[in-house]
């Protein structure tokens, strides 16, 4: 028992006696002692707050404090050393009460001997020890649920009150600490989840293993719903059952999932759903993936694998352009290109597809090249068609105009004679008179034949659209071209034509075109002039909108526009009683039309008519 | 005057309505009338067989484009190709109905072609004809 042991103690005492008394055993069991006493609980507080001891020893019976008062004084005191109580007198129940409030032992005064207190104190000293680490690691534990990052809280299982919680968990619920910890976790899920959670507690028997509860519907301080996972901890905490519940907010993550879903979903209903074919292909042509649509163009049943896009599938026409585009495409990271080319469907017929091809060989989700193709044989077929009868029209019309040719031709060849015969007819050789009339009827009729022949030429001339170049020309000297060779015409009418074509001297058209126009409408206002009047011609040009106008304006009988509208410029109308043909307003119409122009007309009876062509530009 | 004209037509009366005219227009002193190339070409060989002084060519031909068995086209092709050396004293003229633009283009086209007019042939037509300058120095000396 006296082995090499020191102590250091302090012993608060106001009995010199009782002091003595311990300090004497204590010199009897430990080998080097250093005692303090102190008589007052102040100054011991004092010498507390300076001095750390291995044990202190306190009298409940003080000069400045007593009873428990001392007691709580001390332990608050003494931090992490022993107290052990002496008294003089055995109160059990003050005893009991003492050892609550972490005193380590009470001895009895008159009981204590040198054993005893050896005894206790070294008990004291080791407990208060194990006592210390256990408050250490509490502390940790404590600081480990406060500041933890997870939301963490502690429950009474039975009473489903909350016990505890952390910052995380508050920040989370947000809630203010006072509030929460008077939840119940009833308050903290929706209605309808109450009942699962219930009975869920229930059928759950108490146990510390760590249990992964699964996922669960809770709410905000707000009503706002989140989605948890929770994973629950058992055990006794303050000498009651309690349950740790860890919180995991999955809210965002199960939203990212769904719409990750909900994504895919619309994407394959596109897919699904699209009018176009779809189809991925890795780069040796072996297809991974084709769309409901792809397969029913291609003719496939739900269950028929299309392995290749090759040679077999292919028309043997079109695979060489169908390879190098392939070729081209793999080896342009990111390029799309479209072409149209047949394959077999599985009926083993050609159909064509207009197909694009995507390279997506850089998207690690794809690492192919993906095929968009719709069927366009139908397309193709009408394009065909329709090349096929532009051809035949084109041909048709070739022949027609080489027909009309070759009719003229004919037509003419005969007409020719009789012109000639016509001419040298000597009429004053005929002494009979009624030969001598049929003779003049002969030639009148031969003339109006050639004539009409001579116009019907022109017109397949106009539409043939030949040789002459368009190019500039002057509406002043075409004026004076075609006022030469009506000088006769318009002298014998009086008539007075007057030009301005200061605002646009010019036009782009052709010559003998121009001509024509000038003869036509010159001759009409003279032919049509109104009886009894003078007839006069204004001729003049306008530029305006970037167009070159020639009006044409006339005094003459004029004409209803109601009624000849739409015959105007038609082939072999008249509109007068005069012997005219009436070609040429129609070809007049022909040559502007034909050369991208237009010509309009405005008339009131009685009063004159005005003409008005606008040319082409550039 | 030109002294000989060979007019080329398969249409019996055109000819003859052509040989009117030129006498009525002194035109020439002579008209030989042949309806259709192949004759015309089988004309020149003969004259081609004899010896130059007593070869007798035309000065001028009268041609006609729509013709059977050898048309205008072909003719002028022959001629060229066969009697080169006749080109310098021969000079052809189309005379054609034909409509059609193209043989108008192809006339003024063809180097041994001096010019294309229209049928009827008329004493004013000949008379503009006496000016043109390769027969104006025939018709000079009147």
């Amino acid at each position: 028992m006296t082995e090499n042991k020191t102590l250091k103690a302090l012993v608060v005492e106001d009995n010199e006696g009782d002091f003595f008394l311990v300090k004497e055993y204590l010199r009897e069991v430990y080998t080097t002692i250093n005692v303090s006493h102190e008589i007052l609980l102040a100054d011991a507080i004092v010498n507390l707050s300076i001095n750390n001891y291995d044990v202190i020893l306190l009298d409940l019976t003080l000069p400045d404090s007593n009873g428990m008062h001392s007691i709580k004084e001390i332990i608050e005191a003494a931090k992490e050393s022993p107290v052990i109580v002496l008294t003089g007198y055995a109160d059990k129940n003050f005893a009991v009460d003492s050892l609550k409030l972490k005193v380590q032992d009470y001895l009895i005064k008159d009981e204590v001997n040198p054993a005893i207190l050896f005894k206790s104190i070294s008990y004291a000293i080791e407990r208060k020890s194990i006592i210390n680490q256990i408050e250490t690691s509490e502390e940790n534990y404590k600081y480990l649920f406060d500041q933890n990052p997870i939301p963490l809280f502690l429950y009474d299982p039975q009473s489903f009150e909350i016990i505890m919680v952390n910052e995380s968990a508050l920040k989370l619920y947000q809630y203010e600490r006072e509030t929460f910890l008077k939840l119940s976790i009833l308050d903290i899920r929706p209605e309808s989840e109450k009942e699962r959670i219930r009975e869920f507690i229930q059928k759950t028997e108490f146990s510390s293993g760590i249990l992964f509860t699964g996922e669960w519907k809770h709410l905000k301080s707000d009503g706002t719903l989140m989605e948890v996972e929770i994973t629950t901890h058992d055990f006794i905490f303050e000498g009651r059952q309690c349950r740790l519940a860890v919180i995991n907010d999955v809210t965002a993550r199960n939203k990212a999932r769904r719409d990750l879903e909900q994504s895919e979903k619309r994407f394959r209903a596109l897919i699904e759903n699209s009018s176009d074919g779809l189809c991925v292909i890795k780069t040796d042509g072996t297809v991974t993936d084709i769309s409901p649509t792809g397969r029913r163009i291609l003719g496939l049943t739900q269950y028929q694998q299309i392995t290749n896009f090759n040679y077999e599938t292919v028309h043997p026409d079109d695979i060489d352009n169908v390879v190098t585009l392939f070729n081209e495409i793999i080896h342009q990271p990111e390029t799309v290109k479209t072409m149209e080319f047949r394959v077999h469907n599985s009926k083993k017929d050609y159909i064509w597809l207009e197909v694009t091809f995507n390279n997506q060989l850089a998207e690690p989700t794809i690492n192919a090249v993906v095929l968009n193709f719709k069927d366009v044989s139908q397309r193709k077929l009408q394009e065909q068609e329709r090349t096929a009868l532009i051809g035949e029209l084109v041909q048709n019309n070739r022949d027609l105009k080489q027909f009309s040719f070759i009719t003229s031709h004919n037509l003419r060849a005969p007409l020719t004679n009789l012109m000639a015969i016509a001419e040298l007819l000597d009429m004053n050789k005929i002494k009979d008179e009624t030969t001598l009339e049929l003779l003049k009827g002969f030639k009148i009729s031969t003339i109006q034949l050639n004539e009409t022949l001579n116009d019907l030429i022109k017109i397949l001339i106009v539409k043939e659209n030949t040789t002459q170049q368009v190019k500039n020309i002057s509406f002043a000297d075409t004026f004076s071209t075609v006022k030469n060779t009506l000088e006769s015409v318009i002298t014998k009418s009086g008539a007075i034509i007057t030009t301005d074509f200061s605002q646009a001297p010019q036009a782009l058209f052709k010559l003998a075109y121009m001509e024509s126009v000038f003869n036509n409408l010159i001759s009409n206002a003279i032919k049509y002039a109104h009886p009894g009047r003078v007839p006069e011609i204004h001729i003049y040009s306008t530029f305006n909108n970037k167009t070159t106008q020639l009006i044409f304006h006339d005094n003459g009988s004029g004409f209803d526009m109601e009624k000849v509208k739409d015959k105007l410029f038609g082939l072999y109308q008249r509109f007068h009683n005069n012997s005219d043909k009436g070609i040429g307003l129609y070809l007049i119409h022909s040559q502007i039309t034909a050369l991208g122009g237009s010509i309009e007309a405005e008339s009131t009876e009685h009063a004159g008519t005005t003409f008005t062509i606008s040319f082409k530009n550039s | 005057m030109i002294h000989k004209v060979m007019c080329i037509d398969d249409d019996t009366i055109t000819l003859r309505l052509c040989q009117i005219i030129l006498e009525k227009a002194n035109f020439c002193d002579e008209i030989i009338t042949v309806e259709n190339g192949e004759l015309a070409l089988e004309y020149f060989e003969i004259q081609n067989a004899l010896p130059a002084p007593q070869q007798k060519l035309p000065g001028l031909i009268f041609l006609d484009l729509n013709m059977p068995v050898m048309d205008g086209w072909e003719f002028l092709d022959s001629f060229s190709d066969k009697f080169s050396l006749f080109q310098q004293e021969v000079k052809i003229i189309i005379l054609s109905s034909s409509v059609n633009p193209q043989d108008k283009i192809k006339a003024d086209n063809n180097p041994n072609v001096i010019c294309f007019i229209s049928k009827p042939l008329s004493i004013s037509g000949l008379n503009n004809l006496k000016e043109i300058p390769d027969l104006r120095s025939f018709f000079s000396a009147s």
